[in-house]
């Protein structure tokens, strides 16, 4: 029982982060239509952030790491993603595909390729205990500043000008260029906002590994797709469901998969999603807008 | 009159057997550099050449279909530990990989077969794995074969029974001439070009353009696509077969994201949407790379040492792909070698299309009745 | 007010425009019909800076808009209601009529436009807070109008405004178009549907293949062979 309630909690905490990062993706994507691959080279650039940061103190720390990767998102966009704006979705991805290695390489090449450690676990890997259960602070700490950011996002999103022009434009770009909605700032804004996100999500995971290579981007990335298609292309709650699904997937998987079948962990986490697909190919929630009818 | 009648006859002539003319131009540029060059050479000449399979088996799908797939790498890794398996002798495997069951040891074939066999099983592993994906839409496919690719990297680097995991095949014979490797080429290339220009080919290439209209007219792009994925397996698993028949020793890192990459760059400076494209850019990005390598060792220049860093030479990939795709997205050949006038005077006649429109489409599935 | 001149727009090597000129006077409705393909849409598309023109001139009270962005059109006081409406079908009602604010300023000049539109389509106010992918198309082409007069345009492009819509309705659209004009509203009416077009408008011009095969004041063209004429080309 209280192997289950920890696998339960575990869930949650892992689902959470793979919310963020499949958020991330997905309020870019609605927007341009792009998926970034460069989203996990946001984070490395967060977790860069966080070695060099030292141990400011938390508030510094954190806001540190977010003007870092908010900062860097607004920099790939204008650099890299506005050339290429409006081009077909093939060179969207292929381009986010390349800035993605090429960043990857080039922080191999300033920093190395030796992990850098951070001091960041030790405050947050104490537990403590409810009734027997272990819960991580971490979990805790994981759940709630999902939860804000969701909420936060949400009232951003419906409440405030640019939050509803930004709802317009990813459903109808064009339409809302021609009711005077500039582009360059919705952009912008979508950027900023993913790389919050990803920097919330840099903070998170290196507290959990306590170390940052070059590579550390990849497997978020992986996730965050992976997600996004499962939760539905285009729906940014789809994005947020598929996160947690494959959350609860991932630690079902590890905590009852023979000994054996651990190392394959996450092949058969991909390929219960690719079955899943079969059943709704469309993914779980089909963003209204985007069907097209023959 | 006798004048234009001739030239005219010429030209469809011309046309007919202008296809013949790249293929017969590699096989000589091939045979020249065999000739006058060093060991060092050869080696970059086979390095080339089977990438040009890859490249070639990557665009018989993803530019014939238009669905991108970031996970072909994983039927070379196929078709390498395939060949890996049937070419290394029984005694050597016996030697060296403990864990392998008696039925895999006792298989042994010649270089030719093995390379076979190698593009024969990615091929069936190509059949497997067609039916979940194409039944996802385009851009869904496109990340569920990134997902194939991590799959078969894990499954690679932990089923020691067959594939020795993190220690890898060893010993594999190194057989792989850039004769061997050219041949290959030539019989893919010819292979990939009557394919395109089959009926399939041809619907495919028209659904690439334009999803909706494709469906409207009764192309079920369906099947097509099965046979392109399939196809493009075995292209690309001939080419991983040779690959390991080159290295000798490679475990699954050898198939995986660094290599990739370079496929995918290849094509898509080259023109995703030809065959053409697909050679060219493996050309030149080959030529480029290769440079590239050169400056990471740390040349020297004068009496400047520049000293070397890893990654730089991957950086300036990155870069490059980066510098073509907003410059000149359609890569250098610009999609040519396909003439498809009547589509393009439909499509000056409608609105400009925002290009969303493409992904926006309901997958080619069975659920919505159509 | 409007005035286009010589106007040549291609895409890629098709033209879709081949040198059309057209003028729309302050206060009036124009009509441009003609058969499709004709290039009505490629017209209004121009003009509002979606498509760039090979040449030819576009001068609003005598300003070039040629190389603008939409944004900046939208903010030199045109408004486009586009072919098929275009509504955010996951927004609101509240919220796509909110859209239409975006380039203005004054909040209190937007709330008391608000209140006369809401008046002047009943329909809006009463699904104000629904979805406004539940409105019927007729609703949706209020909405969409709505919309655009919400940014207080001082030129209203129009385009096929009837399209799919029951003839009662049109009726009502058409209505309200003319009530605009009264008002003081400079209206570019793009229609299939030439008859009532040209009924409504002041003046139309019968665009065929690129080309601007006839212009004429409403009892000019309401002699119907005319209209049948320029239509087939014969």
């Amino acid at each position: 029982m209280h192997e289950l309630i920890q696998n339960a909690i575990d869930a949650l905490s892992f689902g959470s982060l793979y919310a963020l990062f499949a958020l991330g993706i997905a309020l870019i994507f609605g927007i341009m239509g792009l998926i970034n691959f460069a989203h996990g080279e946001l984070i490395m650039a967060g977790g860069f952030a966080l070695v060099f940061l030292g141990h400011p103190g938390w508030p510094l720390l954190i806001l540190g790491t977010l003007g870092v990767t908010v900062a860097f998102a607004l920099a790939t966009e204008r650099i890299a993603f506005r050339p290429v704006r409006g081009a077909d979705p093939i060179t969207l991805l292929v381009t986010s595909f390349a800035v993605s290695y090429l960043l990857q390489n080039l922080a191999q090449v300033l920093f190395g390729s030796v992990p850098k450690t951070t001091n960041l676990s030790t405050s947050l890997a104490e537990s403590f205990s409810i009734g027997g259960v272990y819960i991580a602070k971490l979990d805790v700490v994981t759940v709630v500043a999902t939860v804000v950011l969701l909420v936060g996002l949400g009232l951003f999103l419906g409440k405030t000008r640019i939050g509803v022009q930004m709802r317009a434009a990813a459903e109808d770009f064009r339409m809302a260029r021609v009711l005077g909605v500039n582009a360059n700032w919705v952009i912008a804004t979508a950027f900023a906002l993913s790389g919050l996100l990803a920097g919330v999500a840099a903070i998170l995971l290196v507290a959990q590994t306590g170390v940052v290579t070059s590579t550390i981007g990849s497997s978020p990335v992986l996730v965050a797709f992976i997600a996004t298609v499962l939760g539905g292309i285009g729906s940014l709650r789809g994005a947020v469901l598929g996160g947690f699904i494959l959350g609860i997937i991932t630690v079902a998987l590890q905590a009852y998969l023979p000994l054996e079948l651990r190392y394959y962990r996450d092949a058969f986490a991909y390929g219960a999603v690719i079955v899943m697909l079969l059943a709704r190919p469309q993914g779980l929630i089909v963003a209204k807008s985007i069907v097209t009818r023959v | 009159m006798i004048g234009e009648a001739v030239s005219g006859r010429m030209r469809r002539a011309g046309l007919y057997l202008w296809p013949i003319v790249p293929p017969a131009m590699l096989a000589v540029i091939v045979t020249l550099l065999v000739s006058h060059g060093s060991t060092y050479m050869h080696s970059i000449l086979i390095l080339g050449l089977i990438n040009l399979l890859f490249v070639v088996g990557l665009y018989s799908f993803s530019g014939t279909s238009g669905v991108f797939s970031f996970g072909h790498i994983g039927f070379a890794a196929i078709g390498a530990y395939s060949a890996g398996i049937f070419a290394i002798a029984p005694g050597t495997k016996r030697e060296l990989f403990g864990s392998m069951p008696a039925a895999l040891i006792h298989l042994h074939a010649g270089t030719s077969i093995s390379t076979l066999i190698g593009g024969c099983i990615a091929a069936v592993a190509g059949a497997i794995t067609s039916v979940p994906l194409m039944r996802l839409g385009g851009l869904a496919a496109s990340l569920a074969t990134f997902a194939l690719l991590i799959i078969v990297h894990v499954v690679g680097q932990n089923l020691n029974q067959v594939t020795n995991g993190q220690s890898g095949m060893a010993d594999v014979p190194i057989t792989t001439t850039p004769w061997r490797a050219l041949a290959w080429c030539l019989v893919a290339i010819v292979v990939v070009y009557l394919f395109q220009e089959s009926r399939w080919g041809l619907r495919l290439r028209a659904s690439r353009e334009d999803e909706v209209a494709a469906r409207a007219c009764g192309v079920g792009i369906f099947n097509e696509r099965r046979l392109a994925w399939i196809l493009s397996a075995f292209v690309v698993g001939i080419g991983g077969a040779l690959y390991g028949q080159f290295l000798g020793t490679f475990n699954a890192d050898a198939f995986y994201l660094s290599i990739s990459f370079l496929i995918i760059a290849m094509l898509v400076v080259g023109g995703r949407n030809s065959l053409a494209g697909a050679v060219v850019g493996c050309a030149f990005i080959s030529v480029v790379a290769e440079g590239l390598r050169r400056i990471e060792a740390g040349p020297h220049i004068g009496p400047v040492h520049i000293p070397s860093r890893p990654g730089l030479g991957a950086v300036g990939l990155g870069v490059i792909m980066v510098l073509v795709l907003v410059l000149r997205p359609r890569g250098l050949t610009g999609g040519r070698e396909i003439l498809w006038p009547f589509k393009r005077a439909i499509r000056g006649r409608l609105a400009p299309v925002e290009s969303r429109s493409v992904i926006a489409v309901a997958p080619a599935s069975t659920q919505d009745g159509s | 007010m409007l005035s286009i001149e010589d106007l040549h727009v291609s895409y890629g090597r098709v033209p879709a425009l081949k040198g059309i000129s057209l003028e729309v006077d302050a206060g009036e409705i124009v009509g441009l019909v003609g058969p499709n393909g004709a290039g009505k849409t490629t017209t209004l598309s121009t003009v509002f800076g979606l498509i760039r023109p090979d040449s030819g001139s576009i001068l609003l009270e005598g300003r070039s808009l040629v190389g603008e962005a939409p944004e900046r059109i939208v903010r030199l006081g045109v408004a486009l209601v586009p072919e098929g409406r275009h509504i955010f079908n996951t927004l609101t009602v509240s919220e796509n009529l909110a859209m239409g604010a975006t380039a203005r300023s004054d909040r209190a000049g937007v709330r008391r436009d608000l209140a006369g539109l809401l008046e002047r389509f009943p329909v809006l106010e009463r699904y104000y807070d629904s979805p406004a992918g539940r409105l019927s198309g007729g609703e949706q082409q209020q909405l969409a109008i709505a919309r655009a007069l919400l940014s207080r345009p001082r030129l209203l492009l129009l385009d096929e405004p009837s399209l799919g819509l029951a003839p009662v309705v049109i009726d009502l659209v058409f209505d309200v178009l003319a009530e605009l004009r009264n008002e003081g509203v400079t209206i570019l009416l793009v229609e299939q549907n030439a008859a009532r077009a040209v009924e409504l408008a002041d003046r139309s011009y019968v665009l065929r293949t690129g080309e601007v095969a006839l212009a004429g004041s409403r009892d000019d063209l309401q002699v119907a062979e005319h209209l049948e004429t320029a239509y087939l080309g014969l």
